[in-house]
């Protein structure tokens, strides 16, 4: 008996079980896409949405509004847009469940899940216990473009209820830009002080743009003395020293 | 379409336009699962299998990260949306972590917006004398907006018309271009007072203006250089002027 053939749609599910990096980008897209159109629409709609945003992390970021200019229905402009929100919400929701943030790289991947398709700037405080587990995340503030404002009363009060060991703030810069602006260098100072009457340091501020992060403390060289042993790879303390102070992203 | 049927549809499209205008923030993790799910499950009702995936697992991040079989397991999932789920979670963390080649921004900063500026007039015959570009905070282009006057000293120049339709367009940076056909790229007093205005009027909205650039041939000058102090504060604008030449002498 010979098998069946295979529709487009059956062969990319079965490339993509046996192994998701057989999909290229286009290929990926076009199988999502698939769940509401036809096979045919899907892949010109696939196709359309590459030569118009250019990458799979433009399309995805794009903005309900924006994939509707480009022709796509309610539904699949929502699918799209949802992707990279589950992987923000998750990360929100689900701290509890993480592994400890025992180092730089660790922390600076989890972050850039939590930021994920953000296109607003918000500062979040994550309040760590002495194992380095992510006891309680506090959204501090939703900035409009440029600024976020730090409420270092309120943050150091929940610092202080949640008995945390450590704090790392994190915010992101939507623009890709991972250069910090002097209000950025500013509030982690203030945060820095603020805390330090509590006796409990500030482990990190990173700043995230995209994929990208950059460790402030680290680039000030204010590494917190309590800093746990090995939190920052020797390979990420030479690549902030290689770097450009005004350039360099990690 | 049977009565569920129907107001199952009406309750995705009220929660999809709720999503659309307000983002994920009114959402719990499993209404996200929910709405993801409406792509994978036609018709019917997705909440119940949301509840049960969550109960299960325990979390939306390790729903997301179940293997199929094990999402097989969980009654009312089928290998269509066990695969789906595992689609969305791949497709979310590839284009998070594997950044395709980093493509450059057209109009990331001044020199390639100037260029671009003139290479995109060199094409046109008939472009606006006074124009606004503008980009959301990734500096997509978002539009390009004639201004319907001759000049941006000229009174009918309306500040208030940019303002608008750059807060209708969602934008966060605004380019303006004007003309200077016949006559020197260089700008006029007026020009660098009212641009000066525009800049301070603009910041009190969000909107950072990147940019007044004259055009004049295959030249073009940036009013904002002989303006900025203090933009340093502004990442932005540094980024955007990190390798612009400095503002050039006024010719003799």
């Amino acid at each position: 008996m010979s098998e069946p053939e295979l529709t487009p749609r059956q062969q990319r599910q079965k490339l993509f079980l046996a192994s998701p990096s057989s999909l290229d980008d286009k290929e990926l897209l076009t199988f999502l896409l698939s769940y509401i159109l036809t096979e045919e629409r899907a892949a010109d709609t696939a196709e359309r949405l590459f030569a118009q945003f250019g990458t799979l992390e433009a399309i995805l970021c794009a903005g309900t509004d924006r994939l509707r200019d480009a022709g796509l229905s309610d539904a699949a402009a929502v699918l799209l847009r949802l992707i990279l929100t589950a992987q923000s919400v998750s990360a929100a929701s689900d701290f509890a469940s993480l592994p400890p943030l025992t180092t730089a790289k660790e922390t600076g991947r989890y972050l850039v899940r939590l930021f994920a398709g953000c296109d607003t700037e918000h500062l979040y405080m994550l309040l760590l216990d002495e194992n380095l587990r992510v006891i309680d995340l506090m959204p501090v503030s939703e900035g409009n473009v440029t600024c976020v404002d730090m409420k270092a009363r309120d943050m150091a009060a929940r610092a202080a209820k949640r008995n945390a060991a450590y704090v790392v703030l994190a915010h992101n810069h939507p623009s890709g830009n991972t250069t910090p602006s002097d209000a950025d260098l500013l509030s982690t100072e203030i945060m820095c002080q603020a805390l330090s009457v509590l006796e409990i340091p500030v482990l990190e501020h990173f700043l995230v743009a995209g994929h990208a992060w950059r460790p402030l403390l680290l680039a000030m060289d204010r590494i917190p003395e309590a800093s746990p042993a090995d939190y920052y790879p020797p390979e990420l303390v030479q690549h902030m020293k290689g770097c450009d102070k005004n350039r360099m992203g990690f | 379409m049977h009565h569920s049927e129907q107001v199952n549809a009406g309750h995705r499209n009220r929660m999809r336009q709720k999503f659309i205008l307000q983002g994920s923030r009114p959402f719990l993790a499993h209404e996200i699962l929910e709405m993801l799910l409406f792509s994978a499950v036609p018709y019917k009702d997705t909440n119940p299998l949301a509840h049960r995936l969550m109960d299960r697992f325990g979390s939306l991040q390790s729903v997301l990260e179940a293997p199929v079989n094990d999402l097989l397991t969980v009654p009312g999932m089928g290998t269509h949306t066990a695969v789906f789920l595992h689609l969305v979670n791949e497709t979310g963390l590839r284009a998070l972590y594997r950044p395709a080649r980093a493509t450059p921004r057209r109009y990331g900063d001044y020199r390639s917006l100037g260029e671009y500026l003139i290479s995109e007039k060199e094409a046109e015959t008939s472009a606006p004398p006074v124009r606004a570009l503008l980009f959301n905070n990734r500096y997509d282009l978002l539009a390009s907006v004639s201004m319907e006057a001759p000049q941006v000293t000229a009174p009918s120049f309306s500040l208030k018309e940019l303002a608008r339709c750059a807060l209708r367009h969602d934008a966060t940076l605004l380019a303006l271009v004007t003309s200077h056909e016949g006559r020197s790229a260089f700008p006029t007093p007026e020009e660098v007072d009212i641009t000066k205005e525009i800049q301070v009027s603009l910041k009190m909205l969000g909107i950072t203006l990147l940019e007044h650039y004259i055009l004049s041939g295959s030249h073009y000058i940036g009013v904002s250089r002989k303006l900025v102090n203090g933009f340093e504060d502004n990442p932005d604008l540094c980024t955007f002027f990190r390798d612009a030449p400095d503002f050039p002498e006024e010719p003799v």
